[in-house]
């Protein structure tokens, strides 16, 4: 039977102990408040996280083991009305792809025209997820790379679709990602279309939306995101994602706007932590210097405010955007 | 220390191992398990003064450890928890099973409104409605069954004897 707080010693010892726990994790809680991320509570739990790290891989290997049986018994179990499905979609996607095929040739087209190999090139080391958060609260990644293969709090992350998240903890061998898609992130980005800014923020359901853009600012649906680089913690021109769903008109103040991330953290198993971005606008200036003539090209990027500030507001003075 | 205390650590541990390496994979619809709140709540409920508060103080440190939340939130609610499940079960516990399982629910439903109030106090990132409707009401839930089922298996080991000269038969532990 329970002992009766007040009946004798072991009343008052458990009072007492109960007290001494209760203000240990108050205090706990004050200082965990009060101090920077860089506080000595903040870097034990980050220690802790990678102490556990052999457990994650466990996980990492149960959660693959069930996405194996799952797949294993969905193979088994397609019927004929399944296989009908299919073959409609294989039918629309050939029809998608032909008509991306047609796009990515005018694409190559103005490309040749623009003289622009590509818009970035990015530099970073890929790593495997290990496992995921383990409270709903957080939608963080554990991968299998750390401060020891040069990963660092601050990074970016990359899925092959495109930004996925920003490291927030390393130790020697694993970094912790934080996921777009978290409530507590937040992601400076640009309308590709009217260059508009906004911050694309995440959600406890894991929806994303676009915020702190002009109510007047007409959004469609379908229109690319990409990062701005302002506030300094992605690179620019990043994809982000597409615009899902636009709830309410251009002009309303409760107006919503849907994004649908580039990538799931369901859908891919190995990512890319971005350790440095060129801009092949600067590997064109250098060729404009040695070979003296003007770059066009170049030119549009530096003389519109709109260009330069989407690509430059990261800039940190040499090669590397952040 | 005795041997129900050293079960109850072993289990405490055995708790934090499945919340790390099982818990991500059970999850239902984003609703993950929350063992240590479900271990918390059985322990609180079978064992009673200083052990309890000691075993659930660190589980809750632990977990806020592994977790991204402000460290010491779950352990001060755990510990709470547990001072009201004794004063529960001295108020309403009869001995039958029926009355300890609402005990088990009521508190697992509390500690994850709890839980979910303080960090949206914490953390001006959560919506209220959101933390409760997506994660405490679901969890809770989820907790909720695995916490009944927890406590049925871990009563039958770390029971106190019962009083009397047939305290140790099989049909007086049950």
């Amino acid at each position: 039977m329970p002992s009766r707080f007040g009946q004798g010693s072991t009343g008052e010892r458990s009072a007492l102990v109960l007290t001494v726990l209760l203000v240990l994790s108050l205090a706990c809680v004050t200082l965990y408040a009060r101090e920077g991320e860089g506080g000595t509570i903040h870097a034990i739990q980050h220690s802790v996280s990678g102490l556990v790290s052999p457990l994650k891989v466990v996980s990492g290997g149960i959660s693959a083991g069930e996405e194996s049986i799952g797949k294993a018994i969905t193979d088994a179990t397609v019927d004929q009305n399944s296989i009908t499905a299919l073959r409609e979609q294989n039918q629309q996607l050939r029809q998608t792809i032909a008509e991306l095929e047609e796009y990515r040739q005018e694409a190559i087209r103005l490309e040749g025209l623009l003289d622009v190999k590509t818009t970035y090139n990015a530099q970073g080391i890929s790593g495997r997820i290990l496992s995921r958060s383990i409270d709903a609260w957080n939608r963080v990644l554990t991968i299998d790379v750390g401060s020891a293969d040069g990963v660092r709090a601050g990074l970016p992350v990359m899925a092959s679709s495109g930004l996925i998240g920003q490291v927030v903890a390393t130790t020697e061998h694993t970094a912790d990602i934080r996921l777009i898609q978290d409530s507590q992130s937040g992601v400076a980005v640009i309308i590709q279309s009217n260059r508009e800014e906004g911050i694309v923020v995440g959600s406890l359901e894991g929806l994303l939306y676009l915020e702190d853009i002009s109510d007047e600012i007409e959004v469609e649906p379908g229109e690319v995101l990409l990062t701005s680089g302002l506030g300094g913690g992605y690179y620019s021109g990043i994809m982000v994602g597409t615009v899902l769903k636009v709830e309410g008109e251009a002009g309303a103040t409760t107006r919503k706007i849907i994004v649908e991330p580039t990538g799931s953290d369901k859908v891919f198993e190995e990512v890319f932590v971005v350790t440095a971005m060129t801009s092949p606008y600067e590997e064109k200036d250098e060729e404009s210097d040695e070979e003296n003539q003007d770059d066009a090209l170049a030119g549009l990027y530096y003389t519109d405010d709109s260009y330069s500030t989407d690509y430059y507001s990261g800039y940190d003075g040499g090669q590397v955007y952040q | 220390m005795n041997m129900r205390i050293g079960i109850a650590i072993l289990g405490a541990l055995v708790a934090l191992v499945l919340q790390v390496v099982l818990a991500p994979n059970i999850a239902i619809a984003q609703t993950m398990p929350n063992f240590i709140i479900v271990y918390a709540v059985t322990i609180s409920m079978i064992l009673s003064g200083p052990p309890a508060y000691i075993i659930v103080f660190f589980l809750g440190l632990a977990s806020d450890l592994l977790g991204y939340g402000p460290v010491g939130s779950l352990s001060f609610i755990l510990l709470i928890s547990a001072a009201l499940i004794n004063l529960a079960q001295k108020t309403f516990g009869n001995g039958t099973l029926f009355v300890s399982c609402i005990i088990v629910v009521g508190f697992t439903i509390l500690i994850h409104f709890l839980h979910a109030a303080f960090m949206v106090a914490m953390t001006s990132t959560y919506s209220a409605i959101d933390a409760f409707r997506l994660i405490a009401i679901p969890e809770s839930l989820y907790d909720c069954v695995l916490a009944v089922l927890a406590y049925v298996l871990i009563h039958r080991l770390l029971a106190p004897p019962a009083q009397g000269p047939t305290a140790h038969t099989v049909g007086n532990l049950r």
